[in-house]
This record gives structure tokens, sequence and C-alpha cells, in this order.
């Protein structure tokens, strides 16, 4: 089988708990536009983003990356093999005004994996707004596997751009 | 298979793409073209994943479809508008010959429906989050107050209780749940559950019968209908305050104590003074007291002789047996003699009966001759054989009576000056002048009066009932540069006349005024008299000229009425209650 520009198109699934911002990242990665309804995703909800970065040998290379915006469980079980299957990488998503969404993070981490070996993760630890100070990002052990856990907020914008570019950089390596 | 799919197509509507192991498009429904992100790239032949991008990173999934077997997925397609495209159904099916097919229904009104219902369900999980969160948090609160909180029905009946609550009553709070809040209080606390009471201090008794004092509030929340729904009784432990109240009252006693201790250590057997010639006197008292020596005290009225004599005789091995006193000029000529020595029955008219005099009163003890220079040269003469031979007869009487006695004389006149002009006899003045002490006036002690202050400060105030526990400093100069004419008596009498006049606990400048307006002092007796006779008419005024009673003048003075009424009539003060208004 021909790929289809192989190195260009890049699977990506936003995971994690139910109502923890997934689709708000995605909406303010895309539209930078935020919107305090909660509507919840059935399914996955598919969308796409050309984006260029950097190669390590300082080349610009555009990726087209393909957003799977997955449906939240609390229990990762949930979550179907099919959709996670062919992922070059995961941003997996909690709410730091929840913390059991937070305690959850490694079971997604490894679940993912389990169908991606390769796969490369970043947490966003989402609605930053709410909470006074970072002590939360402190306190929390970040799954070794995961390249890096950013505090983010869907609807300030904090560390939104981080968390996908971070996760591009190494998909481009 | 041919046959299947159209027919699929047409009872279902489910539109379908073809597709050989290459993903290459074979065959596919027209209708196909709505869902694709391109559908000019639904061709025969094409490459299935540029009509749909969406199954970029799925081709190995689509491949490894076992032959037979079905992939399912619900995609919300990408979406040309900003709204996001419709919801699909996309499954694949491995065919034996190799081919797989892809079945794409439009899922948008069944998502609808389920969207609709995995959003109640977790809007209701954000919802039981977000109440048990703030409940966690209310309790966390209710939990943390040091002060009892108790919910109860409108009759009473306890439903909540916070971890204060059990702690404080010392019971489980499965025991507070279901018993009367009435129950918690001690019987006989009137408490109508129904009306707001604010901080109300009640003493009930612990679980473990301990006493247990409690500051108690209770509110009536209402309902809609104005009806009672819950009572609240906020109770507030006071141990710790009562036990601290309890230890600031000890440290005070303890305080106090100590100052008096202080105190009695610049006290002299009752005499105030740490001045540098209190001390000599003091010193002079100690070394001459184990002596039977006679002693003479030198010292204006009122500087205290009859406290050094005192103390004299408690220091000496006499101590267990009397002081007496007498004043020699207190008596005429031919009394002084029978009070000294005693009479024989008969001696004089009147004398019906024997009589003891001092001198055999005091026997074994010692005898204060105060004033001795007023006594008459007769007298003298049996004085000196008394010193010398330690015997004397009573009047009217021959047989001798032996007596121990310690005479101490007191004087404030100039016995040598006496003896020059004859009124004084010279072989007594050596006799008694064995062993001098001078005892200073006031103004020549000036240091010792901010403690005498302080003494009958404290004196006067337990005594009379008035707070006026401490002087102002600008009263207290008044009373150090204050030409003292005569004695501590006199600054005793000057200081309660002030604490009668003074409005506030603290003696203040004011209330000294009058001490100014008898300026300038005189150095006489009658000055005394004249402070004496101003304090117990001032005293008249303030009682309204009541004598008697609690709250009588003779009360405020530490005297007895009589005592007062006579001091009255020598003074020449009218007892005129309408005189003080
Ligand atoms: N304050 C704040 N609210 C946010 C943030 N991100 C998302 N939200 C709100 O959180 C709710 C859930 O956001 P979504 O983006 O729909 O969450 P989701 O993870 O996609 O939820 P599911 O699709 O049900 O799994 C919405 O009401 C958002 O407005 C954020 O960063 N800050
Ligand atoms: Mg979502």
């Amino acid at each position: 089988m021909r790929p289809l520009n192989a190195s260009i198109f890049k699977k990506i699934c936003l995971l994690g708990d139910f109502a923890v911002g997934k689709t708000s990242l995605v909406r303010r990665f895309l539209d930078n536009q935020f919107n305090d309804e909660y509507l919840s995703t059935i399914g996955v909800k598919i969308s796409r983003k050309l984006l260029e970065v950097p190669t390590p040998d300082n080349q610009l290379r555009s990726l087209n990356l393909v957003l799977w915006d997955l449906e939240g469980k609390d229990d990762f079980r949930g979550v179907a093999p099919s959709y996670l299957r062919g992922a070059s990488g995961a941003i997996i998503v909690g709410d730091v005004t929840r913390p059991q969404t937070l305690t959850t993070l490694q079971n997604h981490v490894t679940h993912f994996l389990s169908h991606n070996p390769a796969g490369r993760i970043v947490i966003a630890c989402n609605k930053m707004d709410m909470i006074d100070d970072d002590s939360v990002l402190q306190e929390l052990d970040r799954p070794r596997q995961a390249i890096s856990l950013v505090g983010t907020s869907a609807k300030s914008g904090t560390g939104v751009d981080e968390v996908f570019r971070t996760l591009c950089l190494k998909l481009a390596e | 298979m041919d046959v299947l799919i159209p027919a699929l197509h047409d009872r279902r509507k489910i539109e379908y793409v073809v597709l050989d192991k290459h993903l290459l498009i074979q065959k596919f429904s027209d209708g196909v073209r709505e869902f694709a992100d391109s559908p000019d790239a639904i061709v025969i032949g094409g490459d299935v994943r540029h009509a749909f991008p969406e199954l970029a990173g799925s081709e190995d999934d689509l491949l490894c479809v076992a032959a037979g077997a079905t992939q399912e997925w619900t995609l919300q397609l990408l979406s040309r508008s900003g709204r996001g495209g419709p919801v699909i159904n996309l499954s694949a099916h491995a065919h034996d010959d190799g081919t797989l097919v892809l079945l794409l229904e439009d899922a948008t009104a069944r998502a609808t429906v389920e969207q609709q219902l995995l959003q109640g369900s977790n809007e209701s999980k954000l919802l039981l989050h977000t109440v048990n969160a703030a409940r966690e948090m209310l309790d966390r609160v209710i939990n943390a107050l040091d002060d009892a909180l108790l919910v109860a029905s409108p009759s009473g009946v306890i439903r909540a209780a916070n971890a204060a609550a059990c702690s404080i009553f010392g019971v489980h709070q499965g025991e507070l749940i279901g018993t009367s809040l009435t129950e918690l209080l001690p019987a006989g606390t009137l408490v109508d559950l129904h009306s707001p009471l604010r901080r109300s201090e009640i003493s009930a008794v612990s679980a473990r019968g301990e006493d247990l004092p409690l500051s108690i509030s209770i509110s009536v929340i209402c309902d809609s209908r104005s009806q009672p729904e819950h009572v609240v009784m906020l109770a507030r432990d006071l141990r710790k305050e009562k036990e601290a109240e309890r230890q600031i009252g000890k440290l005070r006693a303890e305080k106090n104590f100590l100052l008096e201790e202080i105190d009695d250590e610049r006290h002299f057997h009752g005499i105030v003074g740490n001045s540098k010639v209190m001390a000599a006197v003091f010193k002079h008292v100690e070394q001459v007291a184990a002596s039977d020596a006679t002693v003479l005290l030198l010292g204006e009225t009122g500087t205290g002789k009859e406290l050094v004599a005192r103390a004299i005789h408690t220091l000496s091995d006499r101590r267990d047996c009397l002081l007496v006193k007498v004043n020699c000029a207190a008596f005429q000529s031919g009394v002084v003699e029978s009070e000294l020595f005693g009479h024989e029955k008969g001696a004089f008219t009147g004398a019906v009966t024997r009589r003891a005099g001092r001198f055999e009163y005091a026997h074994g003890g010692t005898i204060l001759l105060d004033e001795i220079g007023d006594l008459h040269l007769e007298t003298q003469a049996k004085l000196l054989r008394v010193l010398q031979e330690r015997e004397f007869e009573r009047v009217g009487g021959n047989a001798p009576v032996h007596v121990d006695v310690r005479v101490i004389a007191a004087t404030n006149r100039d016995l040598a000056q006496e003896v020059v002009a004859g009124r004084f006899r010279s072989d007594l003045f050596f006799r008694i002048n064995i062993f001098p002490i001078h005892i200073p006036p006031l103004r020549d002690r000036r240091e010792d009066i901010p403690l005498l202050v302080r003494h009958f400060l404290s004196r006067f105030t337990s005594r009379s009932n008035r707070r006026v526990s401490a002087i102002d400093p600008d009263a207290m100069d008044i009373l150090l540069k204050y030409d003292w004419p005569g004695t501590v008596r006199e600054l005793a009498a000057v200081l309660e006349r002030a604490i009668i006049i003074a409005e506030r606990d603290v003696l203040r400048k004011s209330d000294l005024a009058f001490l100014q307006k008898t300026a300038p002092p005189k150095r006489s007796a009658t000055s005394l008299i004249d402070v004496e006779k101003q304090h117990i008419l001032d005293v008249l005024k303030a009682t309204d000229g009541v004598i008697e009673g609690a709250r009588g003048a003779a009360a405020r003075l530490g005297l007895k009425p009589s005592t007062l009424r006579s001091k009255m009539n020598k003074l020449g003060i009218q007892s005129q209650t309408r005189q003080f208004k």
C-alpha cells in the first residue's frame, strides 16, 4: 500500500475524563475561541490542522494533524482500541478543579501506549484559570511516559499552543 | 454481496464504498459524496483517504479487519462549515475476496439523542461533584469550628452536630443525633427554642460530670411560610476562658502578695520607711532591744515613737509580757502617781479599793513613759527610785513593791534645756539618757514619702471601701515638695482627706488642692489639730453629717461613733446634720 503522504498525516487523540475540556482545547487551538457552554462529545469529533514545525535539523516540516477528540470516559477501558490505534500522539487532559480526573491520567497513558507503543504523550492540566496557584501541578506525579505536563486554560488560552507544539515537535523528529 | 449492499443502501440509506486491499475505490454509491471531505476524490481507482482524510492513521486498522469480521466507529466528520460535520456510523467489513466494504450511515439524529442522554448524565455527575465539593468544604469549615454547632428540628430533636459539639459535650455524634437539644442544657435552663438567644452564659455539666460553662446562642431558621424549620444552637466552651480568668485572678493576688512582701521588707515592725535616717533608727532599735537598757526616744509628736517602743519590746525577751503605755501629759499631778504606781484602799477620797499601777501591770514587760518631759518633779523623784532600785510604794502605802520593768521614755521636748530651766531632774535625765534614739520628722525623711503614701492608700481604701489605689505623679510631687510641718500622722490625715475628695481611682493633683491653700504651714501642734478638725469636717460633709452606720463618718474614719463624738466635742464641731449639706 502506498502511504498517503505518510510523513505528513499525524493522528492525535485527545483523551481524558468527561468535561475536562478536550473539545475546548481543540477549539482554542484551531479557532482561538472558547465557549462556556458544555456540549459533551459523542464518539469522536475529528478536526484537521496544518502546522509547520521545525525538525531537529532545522528544516520546516508541515504536519497535517488529524485530531481525534474523543468522547470523555472516566473509565479508560471504555475507550475502544479502534479509536486509539494508528495515533502518533495523544494529549491526555485532566481538570485541575476535579482531583479524580488527575488521578486517572496515568491509566489513560498506559491504555493509550498499550495500543500505540511508540506514541508520544503530553499531559494537559486544564482549567488553570479556576485555581489560585499551581501547587496542584507541583504535587502531581507526572506519568513518566509523558513528554511533558502543561498547565492549560482553554478559557484564557494559557498553555494551549504549548501543549500542541510540544507534541508536534516530537512528532516531527 | 452485489445484491446485499444495494439492498441495504435502498432500505436504510446506507452509503457504501468498496475498496481493494490498497484502499483504492472499486465501487461506491452516489450518496457517499455527501459525507466526503473532498467529494471530487470519490472516483474509481482513487485513494479513499483523499476523500476521507479522517481515515489517515487508521489504514492499518482497516486492513487488519479479518475476513468476515467488522470494525465500527462513530465519527463526527470534518466539517466544511464551522459547526462540525455530520455524525456517521462507519463500519468496515472484510470479505474473503480481499475487498473491504465501508458502510456509511448518517447517525446525526441518533447521535443527537445519544448526546442528550450522555450530556444529562455527565451534567448530573458534574453537579454531584459540585454539590459534594461544596458539602465537603462546608463540612470542613463546620468541623473546624471551635464552637459546637447543633442543628435541631423545631421540637428540639438534634439532626446534625459538628465535631466540636461532640468534644465539648463529650459524646459521640451518634449519641447526639436524635436526642433533645434541651437535654444538653442543665435542668431548669429556660430556653425557648423558638426565640433567638444571643450569647447567654449557662453552666452545663459535661458527660463526664465536669462543670461546663457555656455561652449559647440560638437562632431559628424558617421555611418559606415563615414556619420554624430548623433550630440552630451555637455553644462556646468557656472553660478555657474561665480558667484564664481564674489564673489572672491568682496572678493578681500573687502580685499583691509579693507587693506586700516587698512592703513588709520596707516595714520595720509596722514602721514604714527605707530612708537612711530610718535605717539608722532601726539599727539602734535592734542593738538596744536585746539589752534591758532604758531607752530615750526623741522626736516630734506623731513621728512614731510608740511604734519604735513597740518594736523594741517585740524584739526583746520581754515580748511575752505587756507593753504598758502611759501618757504622762494626760494626767493631773495627783492622778499621775497613782496611775503609775497604784494606790492603797482609802489613800485619797474616791480610792475605795486598792488599785495596781501601770508599773505593776508592766511587770516582766516594758513601760513606755510618753511625754516624760511633762512629769512633775515629785513624780520624777519617785520614778528615779524605780529606775535605780526597781521598787516603789503604792500611793498611801508603805510596803515596797518590786517590779522587773524595762523603761522606755519618750519626749518631744529638749530635756537638756528642761534640766537647765530646772523643770527636769538632772539625775533622772542622766538615768534615762543612756541610749537616746532620735526619730526624724517627715521633712527629714522625704524619701519615705512614696512608700508611706502607698502604705496609707492601701490601708485607707481597704477600710473605707473607696477604690483609690494609685497616685498621679503630679500629686505625688506635691506631697514630696510639701514642707511637712509635722508628722507621718499628718501625711496620713492628708491622704485620708484626699481619698474622700477623689472622684477616680487615682489620686490627682486637684484632690490635694486643699494642701496648697493651707500654706504656709506652721510647725506647731495646732496645725495637726487643724488638720484633724478639717478632716473630720470633710468626712462629715461627705456623709451629710451622718455619724453612725456603715456609711457614716465614724465608720469611714475607723472610729467608734462615741469616740468621734467626743473628738468632735473637743474640736468644737457641732453635730448638726444641716451644717454639712
Ligand atoms: N474555566 C474553564 N472552563 C473550561 C476550560 N476548558 C473547558 N471548560 C469548560 O468545561 C466544560 C467542558 O468542556 P469540554 O471542552 O466540552 O470538555 P470535554 O472534555 O470535551 O468533555 P466531553 O466531550 O464530555 O468529554 C465546558 O463548560 C467548558 O466551557 C478552561 O480552561 N477553563
Ligand atoms: Mg468533548
